[in-house]
């Protein structure tokens, strides 16, 4: 497949190419630039001077699950999964293709201080829960600091679980690093030795090893510069690197801490005060992490805000004057760092899947639309085809009222309706925003 | 067969029978209770003959007779009839063998098993065996004979380890004698329900799942770590846990795990899980699994399918409609259609009443489902061959042949037929009538003659043999203006006629009571024997015999026409009643239907398709 | 930031002192100070709304109201020259819909004040509580919003509403126009089985049959005690249906929360039948009874145009073309902007008109939704909403286009007095960029 002739926004060393063409061959991309050829049998999409940008990847979302993305019951829930629970069928995913999303990271919410196990999906809409799964993606967990973690908002009734302290949510998790390792050693010593019971496999403990070990990144949910700085300072005694930190509106305080840890960060472009963490939150907060040199992006947690990221990565551009380029990096690229997965994504370069997004203009313009976003080299989204479906689902929408009407058969009262279990569940990090998320489907 | 080696075979047979008679569930179990009293020993041996039988799906016999014997099935086709039985003369119905019901669930209290070595979670009760709680529950039992299901499993509710089930009969036995089969399966639910609040692990759907995996390897563990113990006096003994002891044996022995699942991704779920600890599994099922039918049909699980399809949603109007999704729409449509689309595709179902406001409305489900692409013998293998051999008691029930439990069905039609009432269910050899027979049908006219010189009436009775309604009119044709008066309450019992009519002009003034015995209804001997007690409180005696037959009215509405003379002994078509509740809906346009879902191929969940 | 001379040199006399830490207390920008003289914006590009797009014009400023505007304007002498040259002139942006200067952080109880408690609270008045020091005002203009209406929520009657301008010392300098609209919460008219909600489809249905009753009867008591009251003045006095009076005479409109079109159609046969003017705020079903609301006068204030489609079947877009099916239709709408996140989020007001015009509406009508037309829905088109002589002097001078992201406002008039564009953000941002500037240079000796 060839996309012929448009401005390729890379997001790689490339920078923005005028007048280019990408070629796409088995779901990769094979090569970008201006003097692309396409073999003789390669289909070809002429982008005629429209833009062309890497997938949007969104680092903080709770689509597509329906296992109630908090287990807040206890203070740390490792063993919990999002994996298990991918909803395939959550009209979340059509609907952010529409605004250029290709990848996302499904995290638990912010209940506790540690959390459940992330999951990375492509939107794959139409696919089985197991196919949206990104294979390979490395594994997360979600840690949390702050008001949500310490239940200062959940009321009167929830002030005995520990820790009720930014102090005890430092120490909690000391303790779940050294219980994890003395774990770790337990095993091992039994497989050595042979001696004394059998150890018993605990996968909260097991999870926490993981991170010990490398092989789990922490998604740190947290907000004041504090609580940020004795986070590194724990990691680092305990010799880890931090795979982000979410929201991070504070993070502008301690860039230069970040940058030496080598963590990252995945903002809010430009929301505050809807809890009093975050009434230092500014929108210059990720030009300042960037300009100290930390990798940041900007995200959504949010089904409506994640539908128009690239609005949000504008917003650097505004807030702090990072160059264009730069700025959406912080929606494809840096994401894809951030997750670790930016062997396979991210940009529109050689060798990558070819996860790609053709815009009606500037992708930075509020006023250019998404008209086709493809994953794999599959085209999961387009304007056309979206009108197609309109028509038909019309069509079949009026048909089916018009059999019931016809078949004399008694209707469900009103209000009665077959209610899916899953539709019970939160669909949104309940503990997050302290704001009412509406009734939106 | 010469009828004497007939008779060895068959008492051959009954020793056989009474000698595997260790655990059996039926009318003849081998107890241990004293008698108290008398010694009842009414014989239980009965011949059903000349009724249309079907042994199991696609084999049927079409006039045969079915012999029973101490519960069991001695004989069945064209066999004589034993001397000793009690016969039962079926011509014109069909005998179809008992259905399982695959999934009933009762709730259970676990407090008891939580007070011993219990799992820490009080969602984890493996432990929980359904038949401790008690198994009898009349009027379940009654709703579901009206249906014609023999044998259920019994599960026990809630939880995410729920506990261990049974298949037990439907005869209002308790546990001694009507348990089938004990720890058929344990039943396991990915998920919680809402509402557990913010303090009690797990309130979320991962949780729970992250709950079972965890119990299953702990349940692992628990089986290494005992051994390890008992073969090493100076290690430390883990803990007591019934729990985990209940799990590992049932996975030891590959025991069946029923997992709920209650949309088409919980079964696929299901199947992952089950995957993750090469469990054997079966899933309740949800009716939606025709949304992704090619990957669950690839999971290869049997499936236990509920048939409570959904009503239509509301679309009056245009504004009820707007708050309607596609999906809702296209689920009214499609969800009688996925039993078939399922079996079609190769995969293995049982059906069940579970998930139905009233099981009084199973068959009409599974009815629902064959006009819409079911075919009648899946249908029937779903309820009988298939949930048997699913659940491990195929040598006791799911088919009419010897030894297996004298549990069927008699109906005066085929089973899946829209109108065929269920007649008989017979549980193990015990008779349980679901329609009563129809005691007496007195429609048609009567001539009334009182005593003295009072002036003949005639009394015409019609409407249905339960509901009778009817007019009384002088007997000798006078003038023009004859007087008629409609009957009031007019009904039989006890074989007992009695109703009330205005006398004016006809005997009296005032009301009059009517009230007879039923001497003989039988065409020729026909007659009533009773008193009438005038408007003014005199009593008269009278007799009344049938009107020509000739005369007798055409029922509206009697699709059986005139037939509904001549005997009305139960055995014979005639007559029918019905209070049973139908779901009301017009004959589903099967050609129209299977278009519209060809014309929009339903790949729920392709682009864009919300 | 701001780069022409002229802009510097009037603003530089106004601009707070200093780095404030971060505190939830007043925002140190002090408020602007008339001139004393006419001030001229010269060589600009004027985007007036109501007649076009001037180039190369000028707009005069006399005693805070605008005195011409055109290419040929008479400067008078004492004038105070702003050179716009490259540089766009538009009136203030205006959020017609807001809890501004009510609401510090949503979940702080104590710096809540738009719900008042009980249902029937028609008495309240939103800019009495108006915190004129309140950071979210400096944040908001500073992307070029100078004029919201505030609005009290919750309960049937919620209260009333002012329309705000965003500079003052006090509420009172701040409300442009005080008891604009009377603010009515609809009941939902059809149960929704969700996991925020507790009670059942029944109880809703109930629920909403009570709501609807106790609003029927709050009018009912309203039109009675005025009733009572012209008959006999010394009538006791009931602040509740005292605030009803100029609603029932038809001077105050009410302005009802519905987006279902079960809610819209029944709030304009509520008015119908009470002989009150509406406004429909919300409107999402809007465009499926554009004939109902146009033919009885009923304009629609659109909410937020980044909203997600209300039922899962709907296209993906439904919310976003809102505003063009409106126009379209024909009917009178503006773009309030508000939303979930309130007044913190109000300085992307533009951005939905942005997005609007992504998904169909004209870019004219767009701009005219967030300036004029919110000014004409709320009664206060002969005060703001476009440059127009005799209008008030309330404007922003921007680099661009206010739809476009990238756009900076250099500067902001309201009623001709000039705004301090600094904001907590800023400075927060100033002081950190201190912070990692001497980390990279050393300490300054």
């Amino acid at each position: 497949m060839l996309f012929r002739n448009g401005t390729i926004w890379t997001s790689g060393d490339k920078g923005i190419l005028e007048n280019a063409s990408v070629l796409v061959v088995e779901g990769r991309i094979q090569a970008v630039g201006a003097d692309v050829a396409a073999p003789a049998d390669a289909v070809v999409i002429d982008l005629a001077g429209r833009h062309l940008t890497p997938g949007i990847i969104d680092c903080h979302s709770h689509m597509a699950t329906d296992g109630g993305v908090n287990e807040g019951t206890q203070a740390i829930t490792a063993e919990v999964r999002i994996g298990d629970f991918i909803d395939s069928d959550d009209v979340t995913i059509y609907r952010q293709l529409a605004g250029g999303v290709t990848a996302a990271n499904i995290l638990h919410g912010s209940a506790n201080p540690i959390g459940g196990q992330n999951q990375v999906i492509k939107l794959r809409w139409g696919c089985l829960p197991e196919e949206m799964k990104l294979a390979g993606a490395p594994q997360g967990i979600k840690f949390a600091l702050g008001e949500n973690v310490k239940q200062a908002n959940w009321g009167d009734e929830h002030t005995t679980r520990y820790p009720q302290t930014r102090m005890g949510v430092e120490q909690i998790m000391r303790d779940a690093f050294e219980a994890a390792r003395h774990y770790r050693q337990q095993q091992h010593t039994w497989q050595k030795t042979g001696r004394g019971l059998p150890p018993r496999r605990d996968l909260e403990l097991e999870a926490i090893a993981e991170i010990l070990e490398g092989t789990r990144w922490i998604h740190c949910h947290s907000y004041r510069q504090d609580e940020i700085l004795a986070l590194l300072r724990t990691l680092d005694e305990f010799d880890i690197t931090i795979g982000s930190f979410q929201h991070i509106l504070e993070g502008y305080k301690v860039a230069d801490v970040m940058a030496a840890h080598g963590a990252t960060g995945s903002a809010f472009a430009d929301w505050w005060a809807y809890k009093f963490e975050v009434y230092d939150a500014i929108p210059y907060a990720g030009a300042l992490m960037h300009n100290a040199g930390v990798v940041v992006s900007f995200n959504s947690d949010d089904r409506e805000l994640g539908r128009h990221l690239n609005q949000e990565a504008a917003k650097a551009v505004k807030y702090g004057g990072v160059a264009p380029h730069e700025a959406l990096k912080f929606v494809t690229l840096n994401p894809a760092k951030q997750l670790r997965i930016d062997d396979r994504v991210g940009s529109v370069e050689a060798g990558k899947d070819a996860d790609l997004v053709v815009w009606s203009g500037d992708p930075l313009a509020i006023t250019s639309r998404v008209e086709q976003t493809w994953i794999d080299g599959r085209r999961y989204f387009d304007l056309e085809e979206d009108r197609e479906l309109r028509r038909r689902d019309a069509e079949v929408r009026n048909t089916l009222v018009q059999k019931i009407l016809g078949s004399g058969e008694e209707m469900a009262a009103e209000g009665e309706a077959n209610v899916d279990e899953s539709d019970l569940w939160p669909r949104a990090d309940l503990f997050c925003h302290g704001h009412d998320h509406g009734h939106a489907q | 067969m010469p009828g004497c080696l007939r008779r060895m075979c068959l008492a051959l047979v009954v020793c056989a029978g009474w000698g595997g008679l260790a655990e059996a569930a039926n009318a003849e179990v081998v107890g241990t209770r004293p008698v108290e009293g008398l010694r009842e020993n009414t014989p239980e041996v009965h011949a059903l003959v000349g009724g249309r039988i079907v042994v199991s799906p696609g084999r049927v016999i079409e006039k045969g007779t079915l012999v029973i014997r101490g519960g069991r099935i001695a004989a069945v086709g064209e066999v004589e009839t034993p001397a000793d039985a009690r016969v039962w003369d079926l011509t014109g119905k069909t005998i179809t063998p008992g259905l399982i019901d695959a999934l009933t669930e009762v709730d259970v209290d676990a407090s008891s098993v939580r007070k011993g070595a219990a799992h820490w979670s009080d969602q984890v009760t493996p432990q929980l065996d359904v038949v401790d709680a008690g198994i009898r529950d009349s009027a379940a039992n009654k709703k579901l004979r009206s249906q014609g299901i023999a044998a259920r499993l019994l599960a026990p509710s809630g939880r995410i380890l729920k506990g261990g089930s049974a298949v037990v009969l439907t005869n209002d036995q308790d546990a001694n004698t009507a348990v089938v089969s004990r720890n058929v399966a344990q039943h396991l639910r990915l998920t919680v329900s809402p509402g557990r609040g913010r303090s009690s692990y797990p309130s979320s759907p991962m949780g729970a799942v992250a709950l079972a995996r965890q119990t299953l390897l702990d349940a692992d563990w628990y089986q290494l770590a005992w051994q390890a113990s008992a073969a090493d006096a100076s290690l430390p003994q883990p803990e007591r846990n019934d729990a985990l002891a209940a799990v590992a044996e049932h996975v030891a022995e590959q025991g069946l795990f029923i997992c709920d699942a209650s949309n088409e991704l919980f079964a696929l779920r299901a199947d992952r899980f089950a995957r993750e600890f090469s469990l054997n599994i079966a899933i309740r099922g949800s009716g939606h699994e025709y949304k992704r039918l090619e990957a669950i049909a690839a999971c290869n699980r049997a499936i236990i399918l509920p048939v409570d399809f959904p009503k239509p949603p509301n679309v009056a109007t245009t504004e009820a409609a707007l708050s309607v999704d596609l999906d809702d729409l296209l689920h009214w449509e499609m969800a009688p259609e996925n039993p078939g689309r399922l079996v079609k595709a190769g995969v293995t179902i049982a059906l069940s009443s579970h998930g139905l406001d009233d099981a009084g409305g199973f068959l009409a489900g599974v009815r629902r489902a064959v006009t819409r692409g079911l075919a009648a013998d899946a249908a029937l293998a779903a309820m009988t061959t298939t949930p048997a051999a699913v659940l491990g008691v195929a040598d006791k029930l799911g088919t009419l042949e010897t030894h297996k439990l004298a549990s069927f069905i008699v109906t005066d039609g085929d089973l899946l037929a829209a109108k065929t009432r269920v007649l008989e269910t017979w549980v193990a050899g015990e008779r349980f009538e679901v329609e009563p027979e129809v005691e007496l049908d007195l429609r048609g006219s009567w001539t009334v003659k009182p005593e003295g010189d009072r002036p003949s009436l005639v009394i015409t009775l019609e409407g249905k043999p339960t509901a009778l309604k009817g007019t009384v009119r002088p007997a000798e044709a006078g003038d023009e203006d004859e007087p008629t008066a409609k009957l009031v309450r007019a009904g039989v019992r006890n074989r007992q006629f009695s109703c009330a009519f205005a006398g004016k002009g006809l005997i009296g003034d005032g009301v009059v009571r009517l009230t007879a015995v039923v001497i003989a209804e039988e065409e020729e001997d026909a007659e009533l024997e009773g008193q009438l007690t005038l408007g003014d409180g005199q009593q008269l005696a009278f007799t009344a015999t049938r009107l020509d037959a000739d005369e007798q009215p055409a029922e509206a509405g009697d699709e059986e026409g005139k037939e509904g003379e001549g005997r009305r002994r139960h055995g014979k078509p005639g007559g029918h009643l019905s209070a049973r509740s139908c779901r009301s809906h017009r004959a589903a346009e099967a050609a129209s239907s299977s278009a519209l879902s060809q014309r929009h191929d339903l790949d729920v969940g392709r682009q864009g398709h919300p | 930031m701001i780069r022409s001379g002229g802009l510097r040199l009037m603003l530089l006399g106004v601009l707070a002192a200093g780095a404030m830490a971060g505190r939830a207390g007043a925002h140190p920008e002090v408020p602007g100070e008339a001139a004393g003289r006419p001030v001229a914006i010269t060589a600009a590009t004027v985007h007036t709304v109501s007649g076009g797009v001037v180039n190369d014009a000028t707009v005069l400023i006399r005693k805070g109201r605008i005195a011409a505007v055109g290419k040929d304007v008479k400067i008078p002498k004492r004038a105070i020259r702003i050179d716009a040259t490259g540089k766009h002139v538009f009136p203030g942006l205006f959020a017609a819909n807001s809890d501004l200067g009510l609401v510090e952080i949503n979940s702080i109880r104590a710096t809540l004040d738009k719900n008042e408690t009980g249902s029937i609270t028609p008495n309240v008045k939103a800019w009495v509580s108006v915190n004129p020091d309140s950071e979210m005002i400096p944040v908001t203009r500073s992307n070029g919003v100078l004029l919201a209406l505030t609005a009290p929520t919750g309960g049937l009657l919620a209260g009333q509403s002012a329309v705000l301008q965003l500079d003052g010392w006090t509420y009172e300098d701040l409300t442009l126009k005080p008891a604009v609209a009377m603010h009515v919460g609809w009941p939902a008219m059809s149960p929704v089985i969700d996991w925020e909600t507790e009670r059942s489809a029944k109880e809703q249905l109930a629920d909403r049959d009570t709501a609807l009753e106790r609003l029927r009867g709050a009018f009912d008591d309203a039109r009675a005690y005025a009733k009572a009251r012209a008959a006999d003045p010394a009538t006791p006095r009931d602040a509740r249906w005292e605030a009803m009076l100029p609603v029932l005479a038809g001077e105050q409109p009410l302005i009802i929360d519905a987006d279902d079109l079960q809610q819209i159609q029944a709030a304009v046969a509520f008015a119908v039948e009470q002989k009150v003017k509406i406004i429909i705020h919300g409107g999402y079903d809007a465009p499926h009874c554009a004939r109902l609301l146009k033919e009885h006068d009923v304009p629609v204030i659109v909410s937020e145009v980044y909203r997600l489609p209300l039922r899962r079947w709907e296209p993906y877009d439904s919310a976003y073309t809102v505003p063009a099916r409106l126009h379209a239709a024909g009917v009178a709408y503006c773009i309030s902007g508000g939303g979930r996140f309130g007044a913190s989020m109000l300085r992307n007001l533009p951005y939905h008109a942005a997005m609007a015009v992504a998904f169909g509406l004209p870019a004219e009508a767009a701009l005219e939704a967030i300036t004029l037309a919110p000014a004409e829905i709320l009664g206060v088109a002969d005060r703001v909403g476009s440059l127009e002589v005799g209008k008030d002097a309330t404007l922003i001078i921007t680099d661009g286009d206010p739809l476009e992201t990238g756009t900076k406002v250099e500067a902001a008039f309201v009623q001709g007095r000039p705004v301090d564009l600094n904001d907590r953000h800023k400075r927060l941002w100033k002081k950190y960029e201190e912070k990692y500037r001497r980390l990279e240079s050393g300490p300054s000796r």
